[in-house]
């Protein structure tokens, strides 16, 4: 209980820090300029134009007009956007925990005053805005270029409907790499565990096959979790497949697991640090 | 004197690490995933220390000795296995948010700064951090940097400094929130002569300035010697040593190792010559031909020398601390270890 009170009281000041710490991260991400703008650009665009071509391949050689509802345009409309919405969504090596527990960097940070995740949150609303800058740009690119053709959200709601599950799915999605990254504490095959779950999310989410073409037991497991409300029901409410009542049962599914994977993340933190070493120091 | 006069201490800490065994080649790696085998070792023992305030204190052991571990558990870093560490009274390892703003930590090998940006940049974060005032906050950082001589560095990406003007800015950067107690683990690792001087000045002045507490870790005895008050001595894991470092310098630590290389035209030793010696209260610890060595206190150092050159022709000189060997070596023959004390 005290040290709920503790958590409590230092809030205020943890919260006068993120800013900083996104400026911090900022300066960082832009040390190393072209790479930063690559980087930037290049997120989340190959899958959708591989894809594209799969699914070319798939309606050429069936010749069927439609796969469950969806035309080939649909189907691109919606790689377009989970090709924006992936550009929001921190990846592996959006977080270098793993290798700060490995090296022992993670150390200077035990000593200060301040909670490690103030600098996990700091990081993450950096990642979140400049990528969100990005998704905009690519979104306006295309737009531009292929005017009408280009997808649309269908209402402004549906817009604002998307982007704030995106920015709760987002978060669980940090607090899961963080999760995994922990693990390092105890093992050292934390990459590949990473690695799995990177494939495994792109498949849940949505980002290899829209889940409304997976078998119906797949999709009724996968609707309760978090990937699937973090990209492939936002792009589904910008497409008008989706509703208000959607909406709301996606909103519960995200809170829930955002407090429960906050809650793990602290505890696996907690855990790890009894067994830290600091190895190489 | 307060009650409670010490601003650290350990009762009786030890640190015991565990660590998988993995056998040579892939047949001890396959081996090792059957069964695991997990050695342990003790990295300290049955370890007691005070620390008072204001006090500058050296700790000096050979690599492996347990000096990081030390300074590991005595900042929270890590748990002690057994045994008490305390920090400003309250157990080392839950320090609070207010404790942890009156420490600072220094690591030789690992730096606590940012590595992508120019030190000034992280200089602020930790401002941020550790709510340093603006006004005075701007002020130390000209002060420390003018002191440590990197003035002209702090705008320059960590990553492109040199060793030592990266470690000036690691101490700037523990000092910026006026710490009462600062960890410096091998600050002068690997740093050149110069450099070592500076930070080791700036130490002291800290200390006599502020009244900060400083521990300082080392493997190099002149970086105690001169800076430090208290001395104690890590030997595997186990304090060998502990106590004032003035009575010990003029036995142990203030002796100079004088070694001199003769010409061939000079005149050997011979036994004669002791009378000499005496003088300066010097003693012949190895001869060879044409290579001598010589002991002798620090203060008579220089006239020595001096004389030796009118003694001999000598092509060559080296004048050596005492190494930390000889120290233990000297302290375990006089039976001055901290048991008996
Ligand atoms: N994380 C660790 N796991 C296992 N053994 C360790 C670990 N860290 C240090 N040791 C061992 O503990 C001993 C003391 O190490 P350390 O405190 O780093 O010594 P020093 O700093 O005096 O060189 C060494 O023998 C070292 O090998
Ligand atoms: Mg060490």
């Amino acid at each position: 209980m005290s040290r709920a009170r503790a958590l409590a009281a230092s809030l205020p000041e943890e919260l006068h820090l993120l800013p900083y710490v996104a400026a911090y991260e900022w300066r960082k991400a832009t040390a190393f300029r072209a790479g930063f703008v690559l980087n930037a650009l290049l997120r989340g665009v190959p899958r959708p134009v591989v894809m594209t071509l799969v699914y070319l391949a798939m309606f050429r050689s069936t010749g069927a007009a439609e796969i469950r509802g969806y035309t080939f345009v649909d189907l691109v409309h919606f790689l377009v956007w989970t090709a924006a919405i992936q550009k929001c969504i921190p990846d592996w090596r959006s977080l270098d925990l793993a290798e700060q527990i490995f090296d022992g960097y993670v150390t200077k940070y035990l000593v200060m005053p301040v909670s490690y995740f103030t600098l996990l949150w700091g990081r993450f609303l950096q990642f979140t805005a400049v990528q969100l800058l990005a998704a905009a740009a690519f979104w306006c690119a295309g737009a531009l270029v292929l005017h009408s053709w280009w997808p649309q959200p269908v209402s402004a709601v549906a817009l604002a409907q998307a982007a704030t599950l995106l920015a709760l799915g987002t978060g669980c999605y940090l607090l899961t790499y963080f999760i995994l990254n922990c693990l390092a504490f105890w093992l050292d095959v934390v990459w590949s565990l990473l690695n799995m779950f990177m494939f495994v999310a792109a498949f849940m989410s949505g980002m290899l096959v829209p889940v409304a073409l997976m078998p119906r037991a797949v999709r009724g497991v996968l609707e309760v979790t978090f990937p699937y409300w973090t990209v492939n029901a936002p792009v589904e409410l910008l497409l008008g497949r989706l509703g208000p009542a959607d909406f709301r049962f996606g909103l519960a599914v995200l809170a829930t697991s955002f407090v429960a994977l906050h809650g793990l993340a602290f505890v696996t933190w907690r855990r790890g640090l009894r067994r830290y070493a600091g190895v190489g120091t | 004197m307060s009650i409670h006069p010490s601003i650290l201490e350990c009762r009786s800490v030890g640190k015991v690490y565990s660590a998988q065994v993995r056998g040579a080649g892939t047949l001890g790696i396959l081996r090792g995933f059957v069964r695991r085998q997990v050695r342990e070792h003790v990295a300290l023992a049955n370890i007691d220390l005070a620390v008072a305030p204001g006090e500058i204190v050296g700790l000096i052991g050979a690599n492996g000795a347990g000096k990081t571990t030390l300074v590991k558990c005595l900042t929270g870093i890590i748990p002690a296995s057994s045994g008490r560490c305390e920090l400003f009274g309250h157990d080392a390892f839950a320090l609070t948010r207010a404790d942890k703003r009156r420490l600072s930590l220094v690591m030789g090998q690992r730096s606590q700064l940012w590595w992508d940006i120019p030190a000034i940049d992280s200089f602020r974060l930790l401002r941020e951090i550790y709510q340093v005032d603006a006004a005075r906050f701007e002020r130390r950082v000209r002060e420390q940097a003018e002191r440590l001589d990197v003035t002209d560095r702090l705008q320059v990406q960590l990553r492109q400094l040199s060793l030592g003007e990266r470690m000036k800015m690691e101490i700037i950067g523990a000092f910026l929130h006026d710490p009462e107690v600062v960890f410096l683990d091998e600050p002068t690792i690997g740093l050149d002569l110069l450099s070592q001087e500076t930070i080791r000045t700036f130490l002291r002045e800290v200390n006599r300035e502020r009244r900060t507490t400083v521990i300082l870790t080392s493997h190099d005895m002149a970086d105690i010697e001169e800076t430090c008050d208290r001395l104690v001595i890590l030997e595997a894991g186990r304090i060998l040593f502990d106590g004032d470092l003035v009575g010990l310098r003029r036995r142990f630590v203030g002796r100079r190792a004088v070694e001199v290389h003769l010409e061939a035209n000079s005149r050997p030793w011979s036994a004669e010559l002791d009378g000499e010696l005496e003088r300066f209260g010097a003693v012949l610890v190895r001869e060879a031909p044409r290579a001598l060595t010589f002991e002798v206190d620090a203060e008579h150092c220089q006239p020595f020398i001096q004389h030796l050159f009118d003694l001999f022709q000598v092509r060559d000189l080296a004048v050596e601390r005492q190494p930390l060997e000889n120290l233990i070596r000297e302290i375990f023959r006089t039976g001055e270890l901290v048991e008996a004390s």
